[in-house]
């Protein structure tokens, strides 16, 4: 069946009409591509709930450059027989940011498939606590999820707890996840700084180059460009 | 340990009468508490230890997460019971029914052909105690932790519940009032044992629970391996294991603690198991979780001297109406240290395994390294899996590694080993056993054996 062309949305907590509660649903063979862009502080805890019908795709871009205490984010996705998720979260924290996230990723139907990827760089006195939860229930045979998280911290002050959590119950499915931290070799480190960069300019380099990964995938030219000016500002 | 068994449930759930539980009661409340420490004439600091674990014990509330204990009857369980009046030197002065058990679970047989020492425990109190005469020598003391606290208060007072607090949880604290019997393994500085030492914990009367706590100080640059074994027969009425274990790995120790536990399927087991890891020292969990109604076990190491290290390796099999709630925790305190986990977990028939783990890098612990890998191999569709792994980083300078899985038996697999003429049943206890194999390599042969043949028994009948 042919599939529509892609719908796009997206969202910015600096918008005046942004709503903290919404829900979405994606409906057969539809595809939608989904920003939301956390650049100003939220003053609730707030939701979106995904429902993706059969055969379904939905490609979850999240960029979160503001967070403050008591702020919380909660996300929930069913993905349905055939649908596809593609979710993809990007955490920039310099100063104090308090980053607070939870996931659930549930797919009930057979051959569904997700791919779930977040990344953080995490510095000053920035702190994130992130849990995503996949769970394959019994009805979900012969999909395919996996769930990573990166996490690049740097200096004394940074804080970060990471649950990617699995839960399946369906045997015949291919799941899995991964979390690490990860920092520049001490050997790249020099090789940057012999050419002369700040530990700044590295550190932007960094993030420059994690911006450009995340908004890869990304339809609209403009809305890249937009994501990259967004976070170089936030520098 | 046998060798040959002929059935999984003809082995552990022979039991033997238990006259002795009529001098037993159900139940537990603050007189059972006064009367096990008069009964064992313990000193009075063990008294207010135990009477403090016991206010905690009434204070906490069941876990609020993991596994649902709702049908744990409580009042339903035996606290205490005396199945012998002395502790035997000689497998000769054990009473003739219980030395039957331990000869069919072939322990006299192990002791004599590979171990170091051995201990039994049956029901709350142990019958039996040894330790080669060779290790005795050298100033190794291997004793019933009862004993041990009559001997060496100096060695148990400053350790019994430091690194396991009655305050951790609900089943800790009743532990801490009701604890009987035990290990009390105490290796001096520099002595490296050459042969594993074991205990083997053997549940036997219906409704019965066991509290056992292992006390385990390997002292600077000593070197040691201890094993031990626990079953149960079925009953269909609950049984309640809320053991113990502490170790304490003084600077440039080695220890390595390996554990097969075979409950019955009507136990709850409730178990807490603890070390300190001082510096330079390494810590070794290797541990195997096969029956059970319930189980939640997480073995934690507690890495506060820089250098230290801890390997958790670990692997849980859910069968029918079984629950295996296990998992890893390494705190990482001080600078330099590491930590390796490796779960593998089996679910059949409707089974739940769940991996549950922690890592927690603190602040200050600089430069702490860590890598955890959890499989989980699911044989049927009724049975499932779940991994809540959380990672806690307080000091920016940790590298950190975890990677987990979920899948089946792959087809080509099973096609091959068919085609080379197996049974479907046997190519997949193959495969499972291939799946399970960086942990059995890290156990002694017999207990490898053992387990094997344990996966083999439980997978007759589980394909096709």
């Amino acid at each position: 069946m042919k599939k529509s062309l892609v719908e796009i949305l997206i969202e910015r907590t600096s918008d005046k009409n942004f709503k903290l509660s919404r829900s979405f649903k994606v409906e057969k063979n539809k595809t939608l591509q989904y920003l939301l862009i956390v650049d100003k502080n939220i003053s609730d805890p707030a939701s979106r709930s995904f429902i993706l019908d059969k055969g379904a795709s939905l490609s979850s871009y999240r960029l979160f450059l503001k967070a403050k205490e008591g702020e919380f984010f909660n996300f929930s996705h069913e993905i349905k027989a055939g649908a596809k998720i593609a979710s993809r979260s990007l955490i920039v924290g310099l100063k104090k940011e308090n980053f607070s996230l939870k996931a659930d990723y549930n797919f009930s139907g057979e051959k569904s498939f997700g791919r779930i990827k977040t990344e953080a760089l995490l510095a000053g006195e920035a702190k994130l606590y992130s849990a995503d939860n996949v769970n394959v229930l019994a009805a979900a045979q012969k999909s395919d999820t996996r769930v990573d998280h990166s996490l690049i911290l740097e200096g004394p002050g940074v804080r970060g707890e990471v649950t990617p959590g699995l839960n399946i119950s369906a045997n015949d499915v291919k799941a899995g996840h991964s979390a690490g931290t990860f920092r520049l070799k001490a050997e790249e480190l020099f090789y940057l700084r012999s050419r002369g960069l700040s530990p700044e300019e590295i550190r932007r380099l960094f993030i420059l180059s994690l911006a450009n990964n995340f908004t890869t995938g990304l339809v609209d030219k403009k809305v890249k460009e937009d994501i990259i000016k967004l976070i170089k500002k936030s520098l | 340990m046998k060798k040959n068994i002929e059935s999984h449930d003809s082995l552990w759930d022979e039991y033997n009468p238990s006259e002795y539980m009529k001098d037993s009661r159900l139940g537990l409340d603050e007189k059972l508490v006064r009367f096990i420490s008069k009964e064992k004439n313990e000193p009075e600091w063990m008294l207010e230890r135990r009477l403090e674990s016991f206010r905690v014990y009434q204070e906490k509330a069941f876990p609020t997460w993991g596994p649902d204990l709702s049908k744990l009857n409580l009042e339903g369980i035996t606290y205490y019971a005396k199945a012998s009046d002395k502790q035997a030197e000689s497998w000769d002065d054990v009473p003739e029914d219980i030395k039957n058990t331990f000869n069919k679970l072939g322990i006299p047989q192990a002791e004599q052909e590979v171990l170091a020492g051995v201990g039994a425990q049956y029901e709350s109190t142990v019958i039996y105690h040894s330790l080669k005469e060779e290790y005795k020598k050298k100033g190794v003391i291997f004793e019933d932790l009862d004993v041990a606290l009559q001997k060496y208060p100096e060695l148990v007072k400053p350790h019994f519940m430091r690194v396991m607090p009655p305050s951790l949880h609900k089943f800790s604290a009743l532990h801490g009032a009701v604890w009987s019997g035990g290990t009390f393994l105490y290796i001096p500085a520099g002595v490296k044992l050459e042969q594993p030492l074991q205990a083997y914990f053997r549940m036997n009367a219906k409704g019965m629970g066991q509290f056992e706590h292992t006390l385990i100080i390997i002292e600077k640059g000593a070197e040691a391996h201890y094993i031990e074994g626990c079953s149960a027969p079925r009953y269909g009425a609950d049984s309640l294991h809320a053991g113990g274990v502490e170790v304490y790995v003084e600077e440039g120790a080695r220890f390595r603690y390996s554990s097969v536990e075979s409950w019955s399927k009507d136990a709850y087991n409730l178990n807490t198991k603890r070390a300190l890891v001082k510096k330079g020292a390494h810590m070794e969990w290797v541990g195997g979780n096969f029956g059970s109604n319930v189980t939640m076990l997480y073995p934690c190491s507690i890495l506060v001297g820089e250098g230290a290290s801890a390997d958790h390796l670990g692997v849980a099999f859910a069968g029918e109406g079984q629950t295996q709630d296990t998992g890893a925790k390494v705190i990482h305190i001080a600078k330099n240290t590491s930590s390796n986990i490796v779960m593998k977990s089996i679910s059949k028939g409707g089974g739940k395994a769940l991996y549950r783990g922690l890592v927690d890098i603190k602040e200050g612990a600089e430069n702490a390294v860590v890598s955890v890998k959890c499989d989980a191999l699911l044989l049927d569709e009724f049975s499932s899996s779940d991994t809540v792994p959380v990672i806690k980083i307080n000091d920016s300078s940790a590298a950190i590694a975890h990677e987990a899985s979920a899948g089946k038996i792959s087809a080509e697999d099973m096609f091959y080993l068919r085609s080379r003429g197996l049974k479907e049943d046997e190519a997949a206890a193959m495969i499972v056993n291939g799946f399970i194999e960086p942990i059995t390599k890290e156990l002694p042969l017999e207990y490898s054996v053992e387990m094997n043949r344990m996966i083999e028994l439980e997978m007759e009948g589980s394909v096709g």
